[in-house]
């Protein structure tokens, strides 16, 4: 059985580390505010929410439909098609087709399905060069270690670390933490790997059905060239990145890059309808759980079109740090989506909340968040999977408010022993809230004594 | 696995369950087009230097061109590729054998689509440039524009593409970039580092 992630203790190191914590709770939160004023443009912005998630939810309830749209069309124009079951399916098909062609190095582009697929280490086991082309991505690729934001995966380091790991790997000037310097190293290093790969690999924004689309949202230019260059192109597809018409599309791209960091748009927002001449294009559609997803009642995750917002405004990630969480989905997106993949593995992840709510109210397509967490935390005690303090608390507070006389006594309780125990039980290992806090003051009595004593001649109040 | 899902392939057993697990129906809502405040070419021409792009106001196209000749001087370390009619670069599609050899590139030049207002982003096609390689291996990179084919809004310039129809297209929105290294903006990330649009 795998390890469950520790996300408590991971993100207590992160945010021992107080240059990084600030950083990184820097970066998110400027992202953050740039969203809210980007977004207070335009009037229309709360309404467009609304329409994006009707949209998701029609298009993954007609997804089969879609799906064998979007294929014929592709295939109609020469693009080939394949199908993915599970991450090792992926991986294997990829192989298949890099061997057939004899690639020995290849540049990619950003991509979760990827990277949730565990790819880039199943082709280098097998001898294929793989080289991330997007700066953070390969950051993190020279780096050993997982992304840890799934739009800016390396911003939980500093400048420094970044001019420590290229100086390694690169040969740069370990003394010149200037960005704009190791951005050129970066750019000077892919330049080369772009001219001499075989093949390029990207990920997918959106799968036009209509038309017959894959589309691409990025900044860095990296993606297109990946698609351009080489002569063979492998695109991942996760099946419910499908939406059914053109004109659906300008209303994502208005809601993707103004939620995710704040800008109007991407400096590219590309489509890819057909090859070019000359070249390869190879679609690998990729299930791995989503069509069991699609029938659970947690089905609305599949709305996301990971945009890393909620990342950005939880206040629990941004000082922990994506690394904290151990997954390939971080964040309020991890804790709503990483306990499907592996239950006993992620089970901590829900427990990792403040409940502020605020990822709900920024996700532009409307997953409702809050709610998937909840009953993530529901489904882990169900299964006895959640620590023995928190199944203790959910069976407790099952208990207590069954009836509004159990909770009425539950209160008095709990004013007793926050008067009567000793600090030293009270504020012990056994109270995990007071690790970090001390307990409050008692009260002279509980809320509703004194609702009762104040407002108690109202006839409306009376219980 | 019983003996039916022996027979299925991968594709089809995925889409069966698709189907079987699909969330009650729902309906494909109204998208309205939503109105864009502002004059649609003074909006261009905000976005594009407020994504660190460049923009000339040439009176006609013959001015735009002028502007290229006088500004963007092709020699041997200016190596140059246009397809642009009117103005002559010193690098043709016949020294390009393949899309890497984009790379010894200092500027291309090529035609705009259309342009967005909301956004500061010009359309591009393969045919804008010989080959996509072309755009996005550059250190620079101009694109004409007709300033009667900007539209308003991103809604106003996709209702007029029809992408079943194309092999490629992209929206260029300013030259590449990146923030991934604590967050700071710097221009000029893989693809080209400047990009200058010629307005006419």
């Amino acid at each position: 059985m795998s390890k469950q992630v520790n996300q408590v203790k991971l993100g207590a190191e992160f945010i021992a580390d107080t240059p990084h914590r600030e950083s990184n709770d820097r970066c998110l939160w400027a992202a953050r505010m740039r969203r809210d004023k980007v977004a207070s443009t335009l009037p229309e912005w709360e309404e467009m929410r609304n329409i994006a998630s009707e949209i998701k939810e029609h298009s993954l309830s007609h997804l089969d439909e879609y799906l064998v749209q979007f294929e014929e069309n592709l295939t109609a124009r020469g693009i080939k098609v394949h199908w993915a079951e599970t991450a090792c399916d992926h991986n294997d098909i990829v192989l298949d087709i890099l061997r057939s062609h004899q690639v020995a190095s290849l540049t990619k582009g950003k991509s979760m399905t990827m990277d949730e697929c565990g790819m880039r280490e199943y082709l280098e086991k097998n001898g294929i060069e793989v080289n991330e082309s997007d700066l953070g991505e390969r950051i993190q690729q020279l780096d050993n270690q997982r992304d840890s934001h799934i739009v800016m995966p390396a911003i939980h380091k500093l400048r420094t670390d970044v001019a420590r790991i290229f100086a390694k790997k690169l040969g740069s000037d370990p003394s010149n933490d200037d960005p704009t310097y190791l951005n050129s190293v970066m750019r000077a290093d892919m330049r080369k790997r772009y001219i001499k790969a075989d093949a390029g690999m990207i990920g997918c924004n959106y799968a036009v059905a209509e038309t017959g689309t894959v589309v691409m949202c990025s900044n860095e230019g990296d993606v297109d060239i990946c698609a351009t260059v080489p002569p063979l192109l492998i695109i991942t597809i996760g099946i419910e990145k499908v939406i059914p018409t053109q004109a659906d599309l300008p209303l994502f791209i208005r809601l993707l890059s103004r939620s995710s960091l704040g800008y109007d748009i991407t400096q590219y927002t590309s489509h890819i309808s057909a090859p070019a001449p000359g070249q390869e294009i190879h679609v690998v559609m990729l299930d791995n759980g989503r069509s069991e997803r699609l029938g659970q009642s947690y089905w609305e995750v599949l709305k996301c079109m990971r945009c890393g917002t909620c990342m950005n405004t939880c206040p629990v990630f941004r000082r922990t740090s994506g690394i904290s969480y151990d997954a390939n989905y971080m964040g309020p997106l991890g804790l709503a989506l990483m306990p499907s993949y592996d239950l006993h593995r992620y089970a901590r992840l829900p427990f990792s909340c403040t409940h502020c709510g605020s990822c709900g109210d920024v996700c532009p397509v409307k997953v409702p968040l809050p709610q998937l967490i909840f009953y993530w935390r529901q489904v882990v005690v169900e299964n006895r999977q959640a620590l023995f303090t928190h199944t203790l608390e959910e069976g407790l507070m099952g208990e207590v408010l069954k009836s509004s006389t159990n909770l009425k006594h539950a209160e008095r309780l709990g004013l007793w022993a926050l008067r009567h125990t000793p600090a030293a039980i009270a504020e012990s290992g056994i109270n995990p809230w007071a690790e970090w806090h001390s307990n409050p003051e008692a009260p002279e009595q509980t809320f509703r004594q004194w609702f009762k004593e104040n407002q108690g001649n109202n006839e409306d109040n009376k219980d | 696995m019983n003996t039916e899902n022996k027979t299925l392939t991968t594709r089809d057993r995925i889409l069966a369950r698709v189907r079987a697990n699909r969330p009650k129906s729902y309906k494909h809502p109204e998208i309205p087009v939503y109105p864009i405040a502002g004059d649609r070419i003074e909006n261009f021409i905000s976005h594009v230097e407020g994504f660190d792009g460049k923009v000339i106001t040439a009176g006609s196209r013959s001015e735009a061109l002028s502007w290229l000749k006088e500004n963007l001087v092709p020699s041997p370390s200016n190596l140059v590729y246009s397809s642009v009619e009117g103005y002559i670069g010193n690098v043709t599609s016949d020294s390009i054998k393949k899309p890497a050899d984009a790379e010894q590139l200092s500027a291309c030049v090529g035609e705009g689509i259309l342009g967005i207002g909301e956004t500061g982003s010009v359309l591009v096609e393969p045919e804008s440039f010989g080959q996509m390689a072309n755009a996005l291996l550059t250190s620079n990179l101009y694109l004409l524009l007709d300033k009667s084919k900007i539209t308003d809004g991103l809604q106003n310039a996709y209702a007029q593409m029809d992408l079943s129809k194309i092999q490629y297209s992209s929206l260029f929105s300013g030259p590449s970039a990146t923030a991934d290294i604590e967050a700071v903006h710097i221009t000029g990330a893989q693809g080209p580092v400047s990009l200058t649009v010629l307005l006419y």
